[in-house]
């Protein structure tokens, strides 16, 4: 598993090799290339993470990027899905008027590899670490693709249910309205959230969403600028992919806490 | 001076410079390019007017309407500049108008069926349609005809009074789109479990979409088999990857799980059900020589 999210150099010949949850991810430098070789995690046949380039088989298949001779920094990143998700726990909860409770949903994250290009780093891949079946978010004329995750949505955090890529994040449902919500599924966008290490895990920040009587007024989402505790001293090593925002004024954002209600 | 200079000009062209012809046809000049300056402002002023209400190809007939019409207008405005009978004019175009109507009165009912389709729009450039049992990407649409490019790359040009009169699908209309796919299995098989295996299939495909929920149905019982239908929806981008991949996932499942896809069959009975055809050897086969 990847733990360390800082810039690295790999010399010419040299290779670099981790495991990314069900995913086996060799990173080689040679001849002026940057290349890429995923596989299947039981089947790599490396041994190792890190080499020379004759000590890898040669059964990896490989996507190829040109770089410059002097070229050698490499810097992964983890990343939060491109496609909003809808996230559905298991079994549907309740909560009542006036109540709140707190859920932790993990996202299966990606991978970006930036290698050094004629001198600056440069987006090479990006990886999923799952791929997650599609989804619909909207009636049959007007919408869009989310990605679909069934999800515990666990209630507190116990380290040993949640896999190594997951991405945790807390989402805190507060019923403000009179009626019981039936929590069945969660639109969320992932843009505004960024990515916290904390004890070799990924955190996002933490948001809450109000759900009120008046879905046009009341509803809203607000982003914490740090992951719940005690993963709130983490470190940022990836920033929101549409900035940093600590209230969604957007309709998308209220359209996701409608769609929570109905 | 001047005098001097038209003094050296031939006869018949101080004539000519003596009536106020010149300056009619000067005049002319002037209306005509006027006519076409004004032609092109309103020209750009109908793609800001109509733009979004009449799309690309709507704005597209507009604009050339604009353009035949307003050139005509200053055309006929400058030949009443110069003097000449627009009446007669008007009154042999009007005849000529009506034995050229009679003559292109398919062209003219393509012409008025475009405004109709261009009003409806029941589709845009770029979209898939199928129109007559043709089906492709709708390339271009014409004041007369639309071509639509074929899925082999062929140019089809379908006149758009065809698309009035006929029927017209389109494909790509709404975002999302649902692949059916009839499949039978064998009478032993039970029900339920085929329903629940369809179920998973659909689930774990990568273009199937969890919502809306694929339609999964047991659709009656077949000549030879159990039939049920599944339709799984997914985005228009994915579904020829769709296509492919559920039948084939749904075949690899079916295998491992042991469910028949049986082939049409006939049992024949000789009066009893399920009784034995009786046989009856009426020659002995003949010895084979050697």
């Amino acid at each position: 598993m990847i733990t360390s999210w800082d810039e690295r150099t790999l010399a010419n010949s040299r290779w670099f090799h981790s495991n990314l949850g069900p995913l086996s991810i060799t990173l080689l430098r040679r001849y002026d290339e940057w290349r890429v070789s995923t596989s299947c995690a039981k089947e790599h046949g490396i041994h190792g993470d890190e080499g020379k380039s004759e000590d890898l088989p040669d059964t990896l298949e490989w996507q190829r990027w040109d770089c410059h001779d002097d070229d050698s920094r490499i810097c992964l990143t983890p990343a939060l899905p491109n496609l909003p998700v809808i996230a559905k726990p298991n079994t549907s909860l309740s909560i009542a008027p006036g109540g709140n409770a707190l859920f932790y949903i993990g996202i299966p994250m990606d991978l970006e590899i930036h290698g050094e290009c004629e001198g600056n780093l440069r987006k090479l891949i990006s990886i999923p670490s799952e791929t997650l079946s599609k989804t619909w978010h909207g009636d049959r004329s007007a919408g869009e693709v989310c990605y679909s995750l069934k999800t515990r949505a666990r209630r507190n955090f116990d380290p040993s249910e949640w896999l190594d890529h997951d991405i945790i994040i807390s989402v805190d449902l507060h019923n403000e309205s009179q009626d019981t919500f039936e929590f069945e599924r969660l639109f969320l966008d992932l843009g505004h959230f960024s990515i916290f290490s904390y004890e070799k895990r990924l955190w996002a920040n933490a948001c809450r969403i109000r759900i009120t009587e008046n879905d046009e007024e009341g509803n809203d989402i607000t982003y914490d600028s740090t992951p719940i505790s005690p993963a709130d001293s983490g470190r940022e090593v990836a920033p929101a992919r549409e900035g940093k925002t600590s209230r969604s004024t957007l309709r998308r954002a209220f359209a996701s806490v409608i769609d929570v209600i109905h | 001076m001047t005098s001097l200079y038209l003094a050296a000009l031939p006869q018949w062209l101080q004539d000519f410079l003596a009536t106020d012809l010149p300056w009619k046809i000067l005049g002319a000049v002037v209306i005509l390019i006027g006519g076409i300056i004004a032609v092109a402002i309103l020209s750009r002023a109908s793609l800001a007017i109509f733009g979004e209400r009449l799309g690309p190809q709507g704005t597209m007939v507009v604009k050339k309407l604009v353009r035949y019409i307003g050139y005509a207008f200053a055309f006929i405005l400058a030949l009443n500049h110069m003097g000449l009978n627009l009446g007669a004019v008007l009154g042999a175009a009007g005849v000529a108008g009506i034995a050229v109507g009679f003559a292109a009165q398919t062209s003219l009912s393509n012409i008025i069926s475009g405004f109709f389709m261009i009003g409806e729009r029941p589709f845009e450039l770029g979209d898939i349609i199928e129109v007559d049992g043709i089906a492709g990407t709708v390339d271009t649409i014409g004041l007369l005809a639309l071509t639509l490019r074929t899925f082999d790359n062929r140019s089809v040009r379908i006149p758009n009074e065809t698309l009035v009169k006929t029927k017209l699908i389109n494909v790509t209309r709404h975002p999302i789109r649902r692949f059916n796919l009839d499949i039978g299995v064998a009478y032993d098989e039970n029900i339920g479990h085929v329903l629940k295996v369809m179920h998973e299939v659909a689930e774990t495909n990568l273009q199937c979409l969890n919502e809306p929920d694929p339609l999964i149905i047991f659709t009656g019982f077949g000549d030879s088999s159990l039939n049920f239908l599944l339709g799984a929806w997914c985005v228009q981008e994915d579904y020829g990857t769709l296509r492919n991949t559920l039948p084939r996932e749904l075949k690899e499942r079916f295998d491992k799980e042991n469910i028949e896809i049986p082939f049409p069959h006939m049992t024949l009975a000789a009066g009893k059900a399920l009784g034995p055809i009786p046989v009856d050897v009426i020659s002995k086969p003949a010895d084979r020589p050697g």
